[in-house]
């Protein structure tokens, strides 16, 4: 039986979900709650407790009904009915409940601090029909009844709180609440013992993890927590989603503004080409550009008209004299073939100022087709031969005015490097034709008999390296915003925009004298038919094409306030905010932070105006903070973070930014600084590696680096005369010996390294002088002159020597020692002890002794098992072994016994 | 003064022969080598000489002096200095070769 959870314990099981999703209900729908009045309730509690009177009989049945009990009333609507629900919850839990314990306890006992609430329900369950208690179960229910009461607690004061209104005091129902979960005695709940500070036991009840789910849900919605925004969220959701809802209304009206003016707009083109310039008059790029490009496309004429250019080609121009060489002085010299010496233009500069427009402008003008090739084409090897190939060897047929070609290659500085290369040398003539045709015109090899324009923004390309060489570079210089703008209220005045002159300008300013990016802004204020003042001009965001700033520029930009010219003339310094907005796009669209951080850093203590010192400190501040957040962002690969990194920048500029220019370095310290670290972990490195081991032992890095090193390069530098060795006192030899021996210790040197002068000196080997010794101490006269630093290195060379032979010397006399205790017994070594050792070239070999202990020893041989076999010593090898011990012994003379012969008198044997 | 070299009185019993070696004879203990073994001269069956020596052992030949050398012995009789010939050494077992070490086992 008590295996079995109890009918209670598996309603709890089954419907605690159920339970807690009814009080999650109830608090969420206390706001819209109407407020129910008591005698309602009661009156409710009259109707469902005769459903659950009706049903308590029977346990299963009754928990059966409940569930679609709690599924009716989940479809009902709102307040009362949750109310009603959890209510009726509790009455049937009570019922089961009463069921077993109301024998022993009164319902006061029980329910002591419950409610008047339910006094009803209380006195019809004592009505209900009882069921048999078990003192094992008495335990477990007691758990259930105090979850209940408490849930029950709960309930009623979330209620009460909430719905009703009667707010009590948060603290004191944290005190209600602790009295309920705390006590400092053994409390009838379970419980967990711990120890407050003064070592009492406290006794904190243990709740069921649903429980602390529920008070946690319960605790949150409560607080109304200020939170780091300083705004309710709920109050900052309602006022995002207001601003939500305002921007789309806006777009909406907007959008239908826009169509209805695209309706009316009827013809679509883009005003970049409604008004392009028809001649080369309207042409708005310099004036000087223009006619130099005119001028040498006219220089073709010869070679492609077949008539004489009308400018003077031989013409001495007296700008030739001038000192300095102008690099757009158009060669008019034409070659043997009777093309200008330039077969290429490039030209060159930021976009939309129409280089483009230009090229073509002035390829028409000059009775030429047009043959574009940019970088929307396909640009290999292959199709830039064919366009080439076809555009200078054929006649264009379709063209009834049968044209000549003009090439303009758009935008080359994007095009693959050997198409480049391929370009180059067709138009130096290098190119074998290819396929069949090469076949007939073999020795004629195709020479370029039409000009080609190249354009491109950035010159600098390692690419368009080979072409700029051979062709004639045209920088195109910025067109002049007065001109500009003249334009701009021109086309204006077409399109009946109300405008003005200074506006115009603005717009030219702000768009770096882009053509284009102006029109398109014109075109877009067009469809709002607004007249476009000054504010309208700064407002607006100009989409700009291929916008890089260098990192001087950047750096320039942040050490100089800009002035702003105002309409009467004067300038005035910008606002704060329009500095910050600045600072932040050049930042934010430039990539490398890293650097731009560092350049700043390096520059500002070198300007020209003086910063105060709070500044400075407060710049510094953010250094660091920089210095915090890319270390987190690099260890972390956390990038959130890239985007407060900005702001230092913002800071920085408005420490350091003045009005005055100021010169700008390239950072090189911190560059510099890693490769010297990383130059003195080596030395460092070197040094402990080449310590004899007994000083390693005493060694670390840093404790080497920080202590021992700055003392050893005194140590090693004592007071010595320069002169020779033989006329030192003992004391300066003693010095010089110990110098000598500590740094064998440590594994220094002086090595001898030739100057780039040619001269010769002594360094440390490893250089220690470079990790201690330092420009500013002014060490450097203490150390050793060269000739103490030779007797130094002579000196070391001599006590390593000493040392190595102190070393081996007594290695051998180890080794000889442990030889002679080996052979103690045998009479021979006993002989070779009492000799001093021999030196090497005086040694012979020897006969080796065998002695006779160890062959006895070799003979005892055992059987498998382990017994002595007894073999009987051989007599003759006995004998043998004493031939074998004999004194003497013969030596072998290698080579002839006859070589030389000597007469002996026989007295002389006498 | 005239030597007198006379033969011996029992004649001529026991040969001698030379041992000619090509190398030197040494002792450990450094002391001379009188009445000291020095190694054992065999016979192989085909006569070739063999010599033992510590724990060498050579090869040798037997070949006949070109001037045979006679053993005298000196005798003093009453201020008479006679010789006597023992025998007269007619060849000699040379050993020139590299002599072949014997490992003890």
């Amino acid at each position: 039986m008590s295996d079995f959870p109890d009918p209670e314990e598996e309603f709890e099981l089954m419907y605690g979900d159920e339970l807690e999703l009814m009080d999650e209900q109830n608090l969420e729908d206390e706001d819209i709650a109407v407020l129910p009045a008591p005698n309602a309730r009661k009156s409710l509690d009259f109707n469902t407790p005769t459903k659950t009177n009706s049903q308590s009989d029977e346990n299963i049945d009754h928990n059966a009904s409940f569930v679609s009990g709690c599924l009716e009333i989940d479809n009902e609507t709102v307040g009362v009915t949750t109310e009603k629900e959890t209510e009726r919850i509790e009455t049937t839990l009570h019922t089961d409940l009463n069921d077993v314990n109301h024998r022993k306890r009164t319902v006061n006992e029980l329910f002591g601090d419950v409610d008047d609430l339910f006094e009803t329900e209380l006195d019809e369950i004592y009505s209900a029909p009882k069921k048999l208690c078990e003192d094992e179960k008495y335990k477990k229910d007691m758990n259930l009844i105090k979850l209940i009461v408490q849930k029950r607690n709960d309930y009623k004061q979330t209620h009460n709180l909430n719905s009703i209104g009667i707010n009590t005091n948060p603290v004191s129902r944290d005190l209600e609440r602790n009295k309920r979960n705390i006590s400092l005695e053994v409390p009838k709940y379970p419980f967990i013992r711990i120890k407050n500070f003064a070592k009492e036991n406290i006794y904190i009840r243990y709740h069921s993890e649903k429980y602390e789910e529920d008070e946690s849900k319960r605790i949150v919605k409560e607080s109304n927590s200020v939170g780091a925004l300083g705004d309710n969220f709920q109050k900052v959701l309602n006022e995002a989603q207001e601003m939500i809802y305002k921007e789309t209304t806006e777009q909406l009206t907007e959008n239908r503004d826009i169509e209805m003016v695209e309706e009316s707009n009827k013809d679509n083109q883009l005003w970049v080409e409604l008004y392009k310039p028809k001649r080369y008059l309207e042409l708005l790029s310099d004036e000087s550009t223009n006619r130099t490009i005119l001028r040498w496309i006219k220089l073709w004429d010869k070679v492609v008209f077949h008539r004489n250019p009308k400018i003077k080609v031989t013409q001495p121009l007296p700008s030739d004299n001038k000192k300095f060489f102008k690099f757009n002085e158009l060669n008019t010299k034409l070659d043997e073939h009777g093309r200008p010496e330039h077969k290429v233009v490039l030209l060159c500069g930021p976009p939309g100022l129409g280089k483009t427009t230009l090229a073509h402008m002035v390829a028409r003008h000059a009775g030429y087709n047009v043959i574009e090739i940019n970088a929307s084409d396909d640009r290999s090897i292959d199709s830039f031969r064919t366009a080439l190939e076809n555009a200078t060897q054929m006649h264009s047929v379709i063209d009834r005015e049968k044209r000549p070609n003009c090439i303009v290659f758009d935008e080359i500085d994007g095009a693959p490097p050997p198409s480049i290369d391929y370009l180059v040398k067709f138009i130096q003539g290098d190119v074998k034709p290819k396929g069949r045709k090469s076949k007939n015109k073999e020795n004629t090899p195709s020479i370029l008999k039409r000009p080609i324009i190249c354009i491109c923004n950035d010159v600098y390309v390692p690419a368009l390296r080979p072409l700029r060489q051979i062709s004639f570079v045209i920088n195109f210089p910025q067109t002049s915003s007065v001109r500009l703008a003249e334009r701009l209220v021109e086309i204006c005045r077409r399109q009946q925009i109300k405008t003005d002159m200074g506006a115009m300008t603005a717009l030219a300013e702000k768009s770096n004298n882009d053509i284009r990016s102006c029109l398109s802004v014109l075109h877009f204020f067009k469809t709002q038919n607004k007249p476009i003042g000054l504010s309208d001009i700064y407002k607006t965001n100009i989409g700009q094409k291929d916008m890089q700033k260098g990192l001087f520029t950047i750096w320039k930009e942040m050490f100089e306030i800009k002035r702003m010219r105002k309409l009467t003339g004067g300038s005035s310094a910008p606002a704060m905010k329009e500095r910050m907005q600045n600072i932040l796009s050049l930042i934010g669209s430039f990539g490398d932070h890293e650097r731009v951080a560092q350049g700043v850093f390096e520059n500002y203590p070198n300007l020209n105006t003086n910063i105060n010192l709070e500044d400075t400190a407060h710049a510094l501040d953010w250094f660091c903070f920089n210095d915090i957040f890319n270390k987190q962002i690099y260890t972390t690969q956390n990038y959130t973070l890239m985007g407060y990194l900005n702001y230092a920048f913002v800071v920085w500029h408005f420490a350091f930014a003045r009005f005055q220019k100021e010169k700008i370095t390239y950072p090189s310290a911190g560059y510099e600084a890693k490769a010297k670290a990383l130059r003195q972990k080596a030395i460092v490195a070197e040094v402990l590696r080449g310590m004899s081991p007994l000083v390693r032992s005493y060694n670390s890095a840093i404790p080497l680096l920080l202590d021992s090193l700055p003392q050893i390069i005194r140590v090693i530098s004592p007071p010595l005369r320069p002169v020779s060795l033989h006329l030192y006192s003992e004391e300066e030899k003693n010095s010089l010996l110990r110098v000598a021996s500590i740094m064998a210790d440590y594994n220094l040197n002086y090595i001898q390294q030739r100057k780039p002068d040619g001269a010769y000196e002594y360094n440390l080997e490893p250089n220690i002088e470079d990790l201690v010794v330092f420009d500013i101490s002014n060490n450097r006269r203490k150390l050793p002159s060269y000739s103490n630093r030779q007797l130094i290195a002579r000196e070391i060379e001599a006590e390593k020597m000493r040392r190595f032979e102190a070393q081996s010397g007594k290695n051998s006399v180890e080794t000889s020692k442990v030889v002679n205790k080996k052979s103690e017994d045998s009479r021979q070594a006993v002989d070779a002890s009492k000799k001093p050792e021999l030196p090497n070239h005086l040694q012979r070999l020897k006969s080796k002794t065998i002695s006779q202990k160890s062959v006895g020893k070799a003979a005892v041989r055992k059987d498998f098992f382990g017994r002595v076999i007894k073999c009987p010593a051989p007599s003759p090898g006995k004998s043998a072994q004493n031939a074998l011990k004999s004194d003497i012994w013969y030596q072998y003379k290698e080579g002839f016994s006859n070589a030389v012969r000597k007469t002996i008198k026989i007295h002389s044997l006498k | 003064m005239p030597i007198v070299i006379k033969p011996c009185d029992d004649g001529l019993r026991e040969e001698y022969a030379f041992i000619e070696l090509q190398g030197d004879l040494k002792s450990h203990s450094e002391t001379a080598f009188d009445g000291k073994f020095v190694g054992d001269l065999h016979f192989s069956k085909s006569g070739t000489p063999l010599l033992i020596i510590g724990h060498h052992l050579m090869y040798g030949k037997e070949t006949k002096l070109d001037k045979p050398f006679a053993l005298l012995e000196k005798c003093q009789e009453d201020g008479n200095v006679t010789y006597k010939v023992r025998c007269v050494v007619k060849n000699k077992i040379i050993f020139k070769t590299r002599p072949k070490p014997i490992v003890g086992a």
